[in-house]
């Protein structure tokens, strides 16, 4: 037990920091909920009845789907892209998908390497590029949830007006939900494209994020 | 799909098989909250 919490736990803390935090969340949103609802000549609602409500869904699923596209672009970018001097790029002769033996694939695998990695072929291909496909299903998925707990809110928020509601084709083109979306988007984008150059003459010792002390600024790639 | 170097000693669990948990545990954690606030949203219509 203790040996499986020390060899896991970055994904460990990172696990319960999420859980905390989510906690907190639902605790905060049920709380203003409630004012707004009274506020408004509503009723008050339930912790339960809040934590299946549309405004909570939304609330979750629009900084999950700006997380996962994060994580989506980084990946991708990452390949082609170039940043001189940044622990976050590749070095300007790696750029590219690379060869089978610099990727360990199909003849060029170790003992070591996964099953489909030493198959090659479309299994080496598909696998290859799993971590990418799942991002993209997170994103896609998280994202179609935003779209789908913001309409239903909106649309009992119009109702409460007393004033028409929209289809789902509808509010994809609603003003709200590109709100809703962007101001996720520009600060995930913003932390990303920051990082990549403030580690170009930052450091901090003993990161893996970082490149080491004593790396010159023009180092490229180079992890602490 | 996963084999690592870790884990080969006869008698003792592979790391490999603990490393999985947790990479199931956030995976399937992941997806059923996903679907859970898909369909809260697609229900009151």
């Amino acid at each position: 037990m203790r040996r499986f919490v020390k060899e896991n736990s970055l994904g460990l803390v990172f696990g319960g920091l999420f859980l905390v935090s989510l906690a907190g969340q639902a605790i905060a949103g049920h709380l203003v909920y409630n004012r707004d609802q009274l506020d408004h000549g509503g009723e008050a609602i339930s912790l339960g009845r809040y934590l299946t409500s549309s405004d909570f869904g939304q609330a979750v699923m629009e900084n999950w789907q700006s997380e996962y596209l994060q994580f989506l672009l980084f990946l991708m970018l990452t390949i082609w892209l170039y940043q001189k001097g940044s622990p976050e790029s590749k070095k300007s002769d790696e750029l590219g998908p690379e060869s089978e033996q610099e990727q360990m694939i199909g003849e060029a695998a170790k003992r070591s390497s996964p099953r489909w990695a030493k198959a090659g072929g479309w299994r080496a291909t598909l696998y290859g590029n799993s971590l990418l496909f799942l991002m993209a299903l997170i994103f896609l998925g998280s994202w179609l949830a935003q779209s789908l707990t913001g309409w239903n809110a909106y649309n009992q928020a119009q109702a409460d007006h007393h004033s028409e509601t929209i289809s789902w084709i509808g509010y994809l083109g609603n003003a709200e939900f590109w709100e809703t979306t962007l101001q996720n988007w520009q600060s995930e984008f913003l932390a990303v494209g920051s990082f990549a150059v403030f580690a170009i003459f930052l450091r901090q010792r003993g990161s893996p994020e970082s490149k080491p002390v004593g790396a010159a600024h023009t180092d490229t790639g180079l992890e602490g | 799909m996963f084999e690592f170097e870790a884990g080969r000693e006869p008698g003792r669990v592979p790391k490999e098989a603990r490393m999985r948990g947790l990479f199931a545990i956030y995976l399937s954690g992941i997806l059923m909250t996903i679907a859970y606030f898909a369909a809260i949203g697609l229900s009151h219509h």
